[in-house]
């Protein structure tokens, strides 16, 4: 049995809802609504859903930036510990960092905040992976957003840790750097590494992916294998609307009958 | 999703910061609008046309005030506490004769309030008297005639223009000539100041009054200045406008003789005072002018004026700032020179024998000094701190200071560590 | 604990980098060179060089650059971390909070070092040149000045790990201006005969510091040498407070969602 690298299980987090919206009168929102999700090591695994579904926010409960108002979430095995850091690539969704510091110190840094002296090799080696060893002297204020999605990426891969978590790796990249992050994604699954990434683009998923879960409104809709979801990995869009129109039916119907 | 960046600032907050600002705004307009109403009384000088005028000039004005009264502040400070000790300075603590480290300050605090007029009488004795920067000390005080020409203590500045002329040059040790063509215009100077105070008498208000920058101070000087010039007749006439109170002094004295038209009477009411001015620089080391002989005086560095210091600074609550403590006073220079020095600190400017001593740079009292027998003599028996700590003893109490201040640090010290712990280990 | 040290030192190293970078510590650095030439050009009756107002102002100089470089640079560092979630490439990588907000103290006070060395030494050196002596008061001025206002940026810092930069720069401001008062309030309170005053007074006086044990203007004006052991304690007070300020801060970030 593989071993389970990452377990949500019934998590939930909700949010107040800010002064002046129309939905004050109910208190509190929630982002994620009894969660579950499970990764074996070695899987590639999809996390879909609209914008504001509930992707983000349930990385975060993953990574322990947010404290979740129930459920559990485990890490290798044990409950998050700043030791399983060491372990996990993070890659947040709109990456940002310290402007006047080049790329080359903030992978610098990266690696002294994980107790590790990257080489001079190894910084050469993700930087030429990411396309950005050219520019490793520029600051990053002056970097593009695509070229900083790529250095959050390099940052993730330089201790080669045993999970990535990536949140939309792809958001803010040209088809060039869309194209790049793909290969990436290909090459650490050759190399048996594990990854969570979180995308809205299904035909990312059904074609790297070996698992898939769809989130909405808070909501896990569907967790099982690319090839249930998608046969063939044909159709993944249509399959994907398709659950959340009836998703939404169902729960309009509910509240009609509540009213 | 992502999820919304938190509001910073909670209506309440909000409404707070609101709340404090109108307030604000309350307290200056009404502030403004009590100003306005007595506007001509206590500005007479700026013509206001409306409000919003009043609004402009204050706020502006008030800053200015403020940070011109911050500066005479510091100088009053730097005035008080004396030279510098490393530095070999020509002045003395206490006084502003001589102190050249308050000009700047002073010539700050007159450019950003103009309408302060004691600021030039300072300034221009010290520029005319001490400094010798005559021209300056008449530049400055035209500047603040020009600025104040409609305010009601104008007079000041007449009355500081004329004191430096009138002593600038000293029968002792310039030529007559020059000294009469000094006070000639010093006369000039007065007649300007005693027109200027009869006219404004009625707008003057009880806090304008000034111990030298009066009507009978004027008449002084001005019968006195006149008899220097020769004329004589005109000087016994400003004389009879002084108060009888005042009448008996040494000039009171010239006048006298001057009535009776004595054969003998000097030229120089200064005359009269040359065997007495003899007598005082015989046991005296300061010859006129204003002069320091290379050595550090010891005077200076009055250990006295140290122990109060001492005793000062720690009132103030920095105790711990400094590097004598009880204990060693026992056997410090300042056990010797304790309390009853402290009476003869006014004194000494004259009759201090330490004077007549050959002095070493920054020389201080220490045990088996020469001084010794003085500074035996001076003591009553028992101001010695060799006693046992009285309850009253000064010394006693400033390190009892020191140590009520460090104990709470010490205490507070102590509580933040244990809290800090705590946290670590639990939250 | 290697794995903290590496942290703290790097994010102190970097937060050092990112200040010298900035063009506002530039800006303060320079605003020091008008201040300086000041002391020249309001010497309008050429009277020469007077010590004791140069080193008045020039230690109220260092006093008033090194407050601007805690409130700038302190606002600048943790508040918009956590805005623009530059905080997840930390957080994600490094042991706890805790660590973050010693290593980012310690990056500013660096800053504030770098800052008071250069000012004091060249008010030591204009002074020396000028009158020939050595003026040892100023350097042990500018340590207690330093002390100050590392006590402040832990204040700054704790503070904005919970509130926003305009309540952070009032509160703060708030705490510098009443901890320089405290014995006064108290010793009014106590003149006043109201005890119930008198004793909250004393229990925000063990919370808040006490900002009147930095005074220097004393020492300074008067040339008086300060007790070594009144450094060390207060050295050692200020060091508690810090570490006390600081933790309350990263307990606050800890159990903040990002």
């Amino acid at each position: 049995m593989t071993q389970t690298v990452l377990e949500l299980k019934n998590v939930s987090k909700s949010y107040a809802l800010a002064p002046g919206s129309s939905k004050q009168a109910q208190g509190r929102r929630a982002a994620i609504d009894n969660v579950s999700l499970t990764l074996c090591a070695g899987q590639i695994y999809g996390f879909a859903g609209l914008n504001g579904a509930g992707k983000t926010t349930s990385i975060k409960a993953a990574l322990g930036l947010i404290q979740p108002d129930s459920g559990t979430i485990e890490l290798f095995g044990a409950p998050i510990d700043a030791a399983a850091f060491n372990k996990i690539g993070f890659c947040p969704e709109k990456p940002v960092f310290y402007e006047t510091l080049t790329a080359s110190e903030i992978v610098d840094f990266s690696g002294r905040l994980l107790n590790i002296a990257a080489s001079e090799d190894r910084k050469k080696e993700i930087l030429n992976k990411v396309g950005l060893y050219d520019d490793r002297h520029k600051r990053v204020g002056a970097f593009s957003k695509g070229m900083q999605q790529r250095l959050g990426i390099a940052c993730a891969m330089l201790h080669d840790p045993a999970l990535y978590i990536l949140d939309e790796p792809a958001s803010g990249l040209d088809p060039l750097g869309r194209r790049l992050i793909k290969d990436i994604l290909k090459e650490l699954k050759q190399a048996g590494r594990t990854v969570f990434f979180s995308t809205h683009i299904i035909a990312d998923i059904t074609e790297i992916c070996d698992k898939i879960a769809i989130i909405h409104k808070g909501h896990i809709l569907y967790e099982g294998g690319v090839d249930e979801f998608c046969p063939e990995h044909k159709n993944g869009e249509e399959r994907f609307v398709k659950i959340i129109q009836d998703y939404d039916k169902k729960t309009s119907a509910a509240a009609a009958a509540t009213d | 999703m992502s999820t919304q960046p938190q509001k910073s600032l909670t209506s309440s907050a909000r409404l707070s910061v609101l709340s404090a600002l109108m307030l604000l705004a309350m307290a200056l307009s009404a502030q403004h609008l009590m100003k306005s109403r007595y506007w001509e009384y206590y500005y007479p000088e700026v013509q206001v046309a409306n409000f919003a005028d009043i609004v402009l000039q204050t706020i502006p004005g008030q800053i200015k005030s403020f940070v011109a009264g911050v500066l005479r502040i510091t100088a009053d400070e730097y005035m008080h506490i004396g030279p510098t000790k490393k530095a070999k300075q020509n002045f003395v603590a206490g006084s502003f004769a001589g102190n050249t480290e308050i000009m700047s300050l002073l010539e700050l605090s007159v450019i950003l309030e103009p309408t302060n007029t004691d600021m030039y009488a300072v300034m221009s004795h010290n520029l005319a008297l001490y400094l010798n920067r005559f021209d300056d000390a008449i530049k400055l005080l035209h500047r603040g005639i020009q600025a104040n020409k409609n305010a009601p203590d104008l007079h000041k500045l007449y009355g500081a223009a004329a004191y430096c002329y009138g002593f600038a040059k000293k029968p002792s040790f310039a030529a007559p000539a020059e000294v009469k063509k000094y006070r000639e215009i010093a006369v000039n100077y007065l007649d300007a100041a005693i027109k200027s105070y009869l006219a404004n008498e009625h707008r003057m208000s009880p806090y304008m009054h000034d111990d030298f920058a009066n009507l009978q101070n004027y008449y002084v000087m001005q019968s006195r200045f006149l008899a220097d010039v020769g004329r004589k007749s005109e000087a016994l006439a400003a004389w009879q406008k002084v108060s009888e109170a005042r009448q008996i002094s040494f000039l009171g004295h010239y006048f006298t003789m001057l009535q009776q038209e004595e054969i003998a009477m000097p030229d120089f009411p200064d005359d009269l005072l040359t065997a007495a001015y003899q007598a005082l620089f015989q046991v005296s080391t300061i010859r006129p002018p204003y002069s320091v002989p290379a050595a550090y005086r010891f005077w200076l560095t009055d250990p006295a004026s140290l122990y109060y210091l001492a005793i000062y600074a720690r009132g103030f609550g920095a105790p711990s700032l400094l590097a004598e403590d009880c204990h060693e006073h026992r056997s410090s220079e300042l056990n010797q020179c304790g309390h009853d020095h402290s009476t003869a600190q006014h004194e000494h400017v004259t009759h201090d024998p330490h004077l007549q001593q050959p002095v070493q740079p920054d020389h201080v009292c220490g045990p088996g000094c020469e001084h010794d027998h003085h500074h035996e003599s001076t003591h009553a028996s028992g101001a010695a701190h060799e006693h046992e700590h009285d309850p009253e003893c000064p010394h006693c109490a400033s390190a009892k200071s020191w140590k009520q201040a460090g104990i709470p640090v010490m205490i507070q010290a102590f509580l933040m560590l244990a809290t800090t712990i705590i946290i670590r280990r639990f939250i | 604990m290697r794995s903290r040290i590496s942290c703290i030192t790097a994010i102190a190293w970097y937060s050092f980098i990112e200040a010298l970078r900035n063009r506002l510590f530039l800006g303060v650095f320079l605003l020091a060179l008008p201040f300086a030439a000041a002391a020249w050009t309001i010497d309008v009756y050429q009277l020469g060089f007077q010590t004791r107002l140069v080193s008045d102002a020039g230690l109220t100089v260092i006093s008033t650059l090194g407050l601007l470089v805690v409130l700038f640079f302190s606002l600048d560092q943790i508040i918009p971390d956590i805005e623009k979630r530059t905080v997840y490439f930390i957080f994600t990588r490094m042991p706890s909070r805790h660590t973050y907000m010693i290593g980012r103290f310690f990056g500013i006070v660096t800053t504030l070092l770098c800052l008071h060395v250069f000012l004091a030494g060249l008010l030591v050196m204009i002074i020396k040149l000028r009158t020939g002596a050595w003026f040892n008061e100023i350097p042990i001025a500018g340590l207690i000045i330093f002390l100050k206002q590392s006590l402040l940026v832990s204040i700054v810092m704790l503070l904005a790990s919970c509130t926003s930069k305009i309540i952070t720069v009032s509160i703060s401001v708030l705490i510098y201006v009443v901890g320089h008062g405290l014995d006064i309030f108290r010793m009014l309170a106590e003149q006043g005969g109201n005890s119930i005053i008198a004793f909250l007074l004393d229990i925000a006086g063990l919370i808040l510091p006490d900002f009147s044990l930095y005074e220097t203007r004393i020492m300074v004006m008067h040339e008086i040498p300060a007790q070594t052991s009144a450094l060390l304690i207060l050295a050692f007070y200020t060091l508690t407070a810090i570490f006390f300020y600081l933790a309350i801060g990263g307990a606050i970030l800890k159990h903040r969602d990002l």
